[in-house]
């Protein structure tokens, strides 16, 4: 059974319909990620899958039923990493633990142990604008992380990173996804990444969206620690191709 | 104990709050944007430059001989500042309570229409113009009828100080929740926070530093509302000692109590500023107890 399944979603925001007859699925532990043109609906596709966004007609099931339904929320990374300048990073870290009712010394707690592999040990007490992008981005993975939700959802997360924090930070998410295999929906512009982090890739067309092309990476890992590979150029300049005409 | 502790996570949770528009800029440039604290060297120039104009005052006076029931000097106002003082510090205080409680009034009352403007847009659009119409009644005409309709005592001095001054406070708060981070709100959202929850955790906190720029504004205005409804009816307070003096032809006490009450409000805005600094005042670099 998957884990996700979007079947046949039509989607209206107004009088613009953003998405139509789009149908994807998830498997466990898998990581998908969702190529498309800028503004083709991406985001708005997340909102959907977060409950902010209603669905004119289609179905969104988690492991078979119907998400409206069911009580689950699947934990949202933003692209700007939205930390509360007023919160220490610990105290950012719990914010979705806190916002279902966990109180602030036990949610500490739960966070606690696992700020070291997210490489925020010593700085569980420093506040956002006291550490560098990266760390700030990896703050927000692991206050998204934290929830416990059954799949992440990270809408284009190291976008608004430098070139060479970006690099660092994929390698790390690899490593982090190899031991704990998130299932995971990754939403992003950047071809190389799709292909860097992703055991399928799905490429959207413009507006109203549906999925013009499922592309299965099937290349070792981990591919972070070498050059990229003539194999992942081919599926780069095979997404490019698709993406450019 | 955990009382305690939540207490305190509170106050470090404000304490963390800093004003949006300064992020980015170096610590010397922080500092230098932060309004109301001066350092020394402005502080110097600010009174120079008033005792240079009470030392060009004292001059005029001296050399044209002109009447103390016309134009009084400044020593001579000082001397009354000395000799009356008892009378002046005694009515500072009915001026004072009456400022104090009324902008308690009107920090409650903004908070909750802002709560209820924030939260029904329809409301919003609604009660604006009645707000802002509030804003244009003429205080001159307006406190001789609140103390006519409420009399002597505390009441219409709060009434008119509430009116003057809580909708700056009130614009203030409405922008600052407007301020929030879309993001954040999607986040908290996604996390399945209810509208409540998304309030008070990140609107509430991004509004604080617009809150407090709202009250520093109010606080200048406060004294005045209160000095004016006193003058309109009162049995005591710097606006009495202030319409007697005039009716006696004593400038010299007129004058001796508008500096009272520019020190009032000078020591109001002083408060303010005191309680942002420590609220939200502190920077990353310079906050030790993290």
């Amino acid at each position: 059974m998957f884990e996700l399944a979007i079947v046949d979603l039509n989607v209206k925001l107004g009088e613009n319909r953003i998405a139509c007859g789009l149908s994807l699925e998830v498997e466990p532990g898998e990581v998908v990620s969702i190529l498309g043109p800028s503004g083709c609906g991406k985001s708005t596709l997340l909102k959907v899958l977060t409950g902010e966004v209603p669905a004119q007609s289609g179905n969104v099931l988690f492991r078979g039923q119907q998400l409206i339904q069911s009580d689950v929320v699947f934990a949202l990374m933003p692209q700007r990493d939205a930390l509360m300048p007023w919160r220490s990073i610990l105290d950012n870290a719990i914010l979705g633990l806190e916002v279902n009712g966990v109180t602030r010394r036990a949610a500490r707690s739960r966070v606690l142990p696992i700020i070291q592999e997210f490489g925020l040990e010593g700085f569980e007490h420093h506040y956002p604008d006291q550490i560098s992008g990266g760390m700030r981005q990896r703050a927000a993975l692991l206050r998204t992380i934290a929830v416990e939700s059954p799949i992440i959802l990270l809408d284009e997360p190291f976008g608004a990173l430098d070139a060479l924090t970006r690099i660092r930070m994929q390698q790390w998410f690899e490593r982090r996804w190899m031991k704990q295999s998130w299932t995971a929906v990754l939403i992003t512009h950047d071809v190389r990444e799709a292909v860097t982090l992703s055991d399928r890739v799905y490429v959207l067309s413009r507006r109203p969206t549906k999925v013009t092309r499922e592309i299965k990476i099937a290349l070792p890992r981990p591919r972070t620690d070498n050059p990229v590979s003539a194999q992942a150029r081919e599926y780069e300049t095979e997404i490019l191709d698709i993406l450019l005409n | 104990m955990i009382g305690w502790s939540s207490l305190s996570s509170f106050i470090s949770t404000i304490q963390r709050l800093k004003h949006p528009g300064v992020e980015g800029l170096s610590d010397h440039e922080r500092s230098s944007r932060h309004q109301g604290s001066f350092d020394g060297s402005q502080w110097a120039i600010a009174l120079a430059g008033l005792a240079l104009m009470a030392v060009l005052w004292e001059a005029y006076v001296r050399l044209s001989d002109v009447s103390a029931l016309i134009l009084p000097s400044p020593s001579r106002v000082m001397s009354q500042m000395v000799d009356k003082r008892d009378l002046l510090f005694r009515n500072s205080v009915p001026t004072l309570q009456a400022t104090v409680a009324g902008f308690f009034v009107s920090l409650s009352l903004a908070f909750l229409l802002s709560v209820l403007l924030d939260t029904f847009a329809w409301l919003r659009r609604a009660g604006m113009p009645i707000l802002i119409v509030s804003q244009t009644l003429p205080l001159t005409a307006i406190a001789p009828l609140v103390v006519l309709w409420f009399g002597f005592g505390l009441m219409p001095k709060i009434i008119l100080v509430a009116l003057v001054t809580f909708f700056p406070v009130l614009v203030a708060l409405l922008q600052g929740y407007e301020a929030t981070d879309r993001d954040l709100a999607s986040l908290l959202r996604s996390f399945g926070a209810t509208r409540w929850q998304i309030f008070w955790m990140a609107r509430v906190p991004t509004a604080l530093p617009y809150l407090f720029a709202g009250l520093r504004i109010s606080i200048t205005y406060a004294v005045v509302a209160a000095i004016f409804a006193e003058y309109s009816g009162a049995r005591s307070g710097l606006g009495i000692v202030i319409l007697n003096a005039k009716n006696s032809f004593r400038p010299d006490l007129m004058l001796a109590a508008v500096v009272f009450c520019s020190a009032l409000t000078l020591f109001l805005y002083a408060v303010c500023a005191l309680a942002q600094s420590l609220l939200i005042g502190y920077r990353s670099g310079r906050n030790p107890h993290v």
